[in-house]
């Protein structure tokens, strides 16, 4: 199974985040975000970071960059899944792959801490524990959507993880969510940095096996 | 050129430098030469007071970052001061600080895997405070460094100069190594980076004078850009792998000027720069303004004659600006050109050697000899006060705000002795920056020992073996006698405490002239230690874990009167620093190491602010299990080389027989719900509130 | 009375914004042909106040002490209806 960690300037958690790919058991590798040949993985992964650093908004440079078409047109042709971290969840807000937008905290600063996360039943995680705890690092992390919108991704098992105590004013508590057709998913938690063994523990490992189980079965 | 008051004020030299240069150069300097000079014989960039000491009394190779090595990786790492722009600006100031000590790693050909800082300020969540913790925040996380330790402490007389000592972290494979010594006449200049504007003019010069209100500030501040930065420091890795590379340095105080002649100095070349080829942000800029310009985030390289072309394509990959600025020359002539014209020409060695100043002047300070007794009745009220002191309290509101774990490497987090991160197999790093005004103020020369015995303390809890050390020297102004003993006292105990311990200081920074409306800061060293663990798998706890398990002093047992303990610090007698027996204490740092690496000891926390009792709480709060002690050493005396250890009742034969020699003392045992101290019942939660005192409500 | 101000707060000019850099590149580089780029904030409220003298100066100092960093920073004020 083959996975692309996408490269924005400015990206942070490349390297850890193909560690833990490969740790999960996919075959890894780097795309530059000016090229487009994104085509024959089955995961494509924006990690974290401060893509331009996130000046004018997070992710609102980087979702002009060239591979964003390939992400659009990967999507649209449903080639495998999208996953974008952190940094990559507001490119993909900002991309409109995603409904919804994030805000600045509402504790109005930077917060870096291990939060407890309820994982929902969804057909993406539905094999996993239903507790995790991963670690959160994030000014913008507050994610806001109108009330329809809310209630459609309630409706229709879109909300992935919630923050069990909502650190950053997120709308019901929202940390991970994926598209109406499941194949792009966002989410604010950091699984890359709880997936090694001298981690505080392996719950990002779960889910990134959880999602590799997942593409398998949207493959058959 | 008459050379009046005013007229040395412009370019802040006094006479007998100006008559120096005038004999060097057997004429005159022209008006180009006198701004080179201004800025090359600054104090901080010629270490005027300072240079001929640390030569003499730490052996450092003239690098960027001082080094050590973990097999075949080299651990690149130097704290450095911004402190003079924290005063004017403390956000630009603080992040413009990050920026600069991360560029003096990656010159080194290493990535940057952490960032610590020891912070020093009037008080908490005043201004300042708040604006430099943003300030490193801000950059640090985006350009994806972890800032895993550091401190902050608290003394008024910061109040108009605070300090902010940062320290960098990076690692190298040894066949990557990258020097800051220029070879090769011919080979190219190139300056990489961001463009260059008027940021920071007298940048240089301003941090060797006093914040003086009456002179206008505001030009000076420069303003940081991490995302030029992370690109900067993404480009460089790539281009210290190319062969054609020789040297690197980065571009900091003085600039272009300061770091392309140091390069070529330092190999024993001279250098032709050509300022017309420089990128500039403003086009109204004169030469000695591209000369002296401390734009950030922009580096020098040497690189192989003919071979730059490999280095441009890297450079326009990362958008960042690639210009050929100079030349390497036989020699030892500095030669500037601009506009087609020779603007300056002068001896290389005179520009980058500025004269020395140093002095060396001691002193005798008392030491107190007489035990000290605790002779009340109880120990709640001291101990709760000294929880809630800003200088011990939790700092969770602060390290919360950096991001301690981008790339994956992190350990142990924030809030324990030392952090620790991981390197390779079973191999971490474990890193501590402290410094201890208190102690140095009232015996610099013994202060500072104590102060390097607790870094290296902190990286032995840790599971570390200390490697390296790195101090920043952040003093008042030197051409007062008493600063200038200070100094002195401060750099002479420095070097006996290391080699005492048998580490190298590998590299640092002097901070002069911290000083303004008549208020001195205390003398404030501050030491950085980098330590080797062997295995990660194999840390001590840093908090008590088992009810059952004995409570343990390794170290000394009855001290003598502090004068510097904080628990005393409104007390009006007369301060004097313990006599220590410093052989007795390096051989307990040693001892803990190996009784660590044998797995003898669960838990452990060195002693420091506040004494036994204090780091007894603290073990207590982090896991809220109850201890009971009963003992009659003093319970807030502080003394080197201390430390409360958790032991397991299987381990405790082999525990004691491994001590043989070291002073022990079984204090108790870990039970219950409470904190007893000699059958004085504290609750824990009163503990706990008091220390987490500045923490947000949840 | 009521007087409605709105201030503008920008990087003063001998000061290098790298957030408006930075923008101003990325919109070159999707062929905008724009320049001169600044990036600023701007704040609207209204100040109550006997006369439109006495709330002008209340909002200047607002402005210089509060909104803006003058080390850093300069503003425009004006009076909106």
């Amino acid at each position: 199974m083959k996975a692309a960690v996408i490269i924005f300037p400015g990206t942070n958690c490349d390297r850890e985040t193909r560690k833990a790919l490969e740790l999960s058991g996919f075959q890894v590798d780097y795309v530059w975000h000016e090229w487009d040949s994104i085509n024959k993985y089955n995961l494509v992964v924006l990690p974290g970071g401060f893509s331009y650093g996130d000046y004018l908004r997070p992710g609102a440079i980087a979702r002009f960059s060239p591979v964003m078409k390939s992400v659009e047109k990967y999507t649209i042709e449903k080639q495998g899944i999208i996953l974008g971290i952190c940094n990559g969840f507001q490119i993909l807000l900002e991309a409109g792959l995603l409904p919804g937008a994030m805000m600045k905290n509402d504790v109005g600063h930077f917060i870096c801490k291990t939060v407890k996360l309820n994982v929902e039943p969804t057909k993406v995680f539905y094999k996993t524990k239903r507790e995790v705890e991963l670690y959160i690092a994030h000014s913008d992390g507050k994610y806001v959507a109108d009330p329809k919108t809310v209630e459609e991704l309630e409706k229709n098992g879109q909300i992935l993880m919630k923050y069990v105590d909502n650190p950053n004013g997120s709308v019901h508590s929202i940390a991970s969510i994926a598209n109406v057709t499941f194949n792009v998913i966002g989410m604010m938690p950091h699984p890359e940095r709880s997936s090694m063994k001298y981690h505080k523990n392996l719950d990002g490992l779960e889910i990134f096996n959880a999602l590799k189980e997942y593409i398998h079965a949207c493959d058959r | 050129m008459r050379v009046t008051d005013e007229f040395l004020r412009k370019f802040s030299m006094n006479l007998h430098e100006y008559e120096i240069i005038v004999e060097g150069l057997s004429r005159e300097p022209n008006e180009t030469e006198l701004y080179i000079f201004s800025a090359m014989w600054s104090e901080h960039c010629g270490y005027k007071h300072s240079r001929r000491l640390l030569k003499e009394y730490f052996k450092i190779a003239d690098e960027n970052a001082g080094l050590v090595w973990i097999d075949n990786l080299g651990i690149a790492f130097k704290v450095e001061s911004h402190n003079h722009p924290c005063a004017v600006e403390p956000f630009q100031g603080a992040a413009t600080g990050v920026g600069g000590i991360i560029r003096d790693v990656i010159a080194m050909g290493a990535r940057p895997i952490a960032l610590l800082d020891s912070l020093h300020f009037a008080e908490p969540l005043s201004y300042t405070y708040e604006e430099v913790i943003s300030g490193i925040s801000t950059y640090g996380n985006s350009i994806g460094v972890p800032t895993i330790g550091g401190e902050v402490r608290f003394d008024p007389r910061y109040s108009k100069n605070p300090l902010v000592n940062v320290m960098a972290v990076g690692v190298v494979k040894r066949e990557e190594l990258r020097s800051a010594r220029a070879r090769g006449g011919g080979n190219v200049v190139v300056l990489i980076g961001a463009k260059t504007g008027k940021d920071g003019l007298h940048g240089a010069s301003f941090a060797s004078r006093q914040i003086d209100k009456n002179l206008n500030d505001r030009p000076s501040v420069q303003v940081g850009d991490p995302f030029t930065e992370k690109r900067l420091i993404e480009a460089m890795l790539e281009i210290v792998k190319l062969k054609s590379v020789i040297a690197v340095q980065d571009m900091g105080a003085a600039g272009i000027l300061s770091s392309t002649t140091e390069m070529a100095e330092r190999g024993g070349f001279g250098l032709d720069l050509y300022l017309d080829r420089v990128p500039l942000r403003e086009n109204d800029m004169e030469p000695w303004e591209i000369l002296l310009s401390e734009s950030q985030e922009r580096m020098a390289l040497v690189v192989e004659k003919g071979a730059t072309a490999d280095v441009k394509a890297i450079a326009n990959k990362w958008d960042l600006e690639f210009a050929e600025i100079g030349t390497i020359t036989a020699g030892d002539l500095f030669r500037v050109f601009a506009n087609g014209k020779m603007i300056a020409s002068l001896p290389l060695s005179l520009v980058v050697k500025a004269p020395d100043f140093s002095r060396e002047i001691s002193s005798v300070y008392e030491s107190s000899k007489e035990i000290s007794k605790w002779t009340d009745h109880k120990i709640e009220g001291t101990l709760v006060n000294l929880l809630s002191d800003p200088t011990i309290a939790s700092k969770r509101s602060v390290y919360e705000k950096y991001d301690y774990t981008v790339g994956g490497l992190t350990v142990r987090e924030p809030g324990a002795d030392a952090a620790v991160l991981y390197l390779e197999d079973k191999k971490g790093i474990s890193l501590s920056l402290n410094g201890n005004a208190r102690y140095t103020e009232v015996n610099p020369r013994e202060g500072i020992k104590a102060v390097l015995m607790e870094v290296c303390s902190n990286v032995i809890t840790a599971g570390g073996e200390p490697l390296g050390v790195t101090d920043c020297m952040n003093f008042g102004n030197p051409e007062r006698e008493e600063i200038a003993t200070q100094f002195y006292e401060s750099v002479r105990g420095l070097s006996e405490g290391c080699e005492l311990l048998g580490i190298p200081v590998t590299g640092g920074n002097v901070s002069f002239y911290n000083e303004s409306e008549g208020v001195q800061i205390p003398p404030t060293p501050v030491i950085g230690v980098v330590g080797e663990v062997e295995d990660i798998q194999k840390i001590p706890f840093p908090y008590f874990k088992f009810d059952g398990d004995f409570v343990y002093l390794i170290g000394k047992h009855y001290v003598a009167r502090n004068g510097a303990s904080l628990y005393s610090k409104d007390h009006k007698n007369h301060k004097a620093f313990p006599e220590v027996d410093w052989n007795e204490c390096a051989k307990v740092l040693d001892k803990v190491h190996k009784l660590i690496k044998e797995g003898l000891i669960l838990s452990i926390h060195d002693v420091s602010d506040g004494g036994i009792a204090v780091s007894c709480a603290e073990m207590v709060i982090q896991s809220m299990k109850g201890v009971r002690i009963s003992t009659d050493c003093h319970p807030f005396e502080e003394y080197p080389a201390r430390f409360i250890a958790e032991v397991q009742v299987d381990k405790i034969e082999k525990f004691e027989k491994m001590l043989e020699d070291i002073e022990f003392t079984r204090l108790g045992t870990v039970e219950g719900n409470d904190f007893v101290w000699n059958n004085e019942v504290i609750d824990l939660s009163i503990l706990k509130n008091a220390f987490e005192i500045f923490e947000e409500p949840k | 009375m009521k007087f409605r101000f709105s201030i503008k707060v920008k990087m003063a000019p001998h000061i290098f914004d790298p957030q408006a850099s930075t923008i101003e590149k990325s919109l070159k580089k999707m062929s905008y042909p724009v320049g001169d780029f600044a990036v600023g904030k701007v704040f609207d409220f209204s100040i109550e106040a006997p006369s439109e003298e006495c709330a002008r100066s209340i909002a200047k100092e607002i402005a210089e002490k509060v909104l803006s960093n003058p080390v850093l920073e300069t503003f425009v004020l004006e009076r909106e209806e």
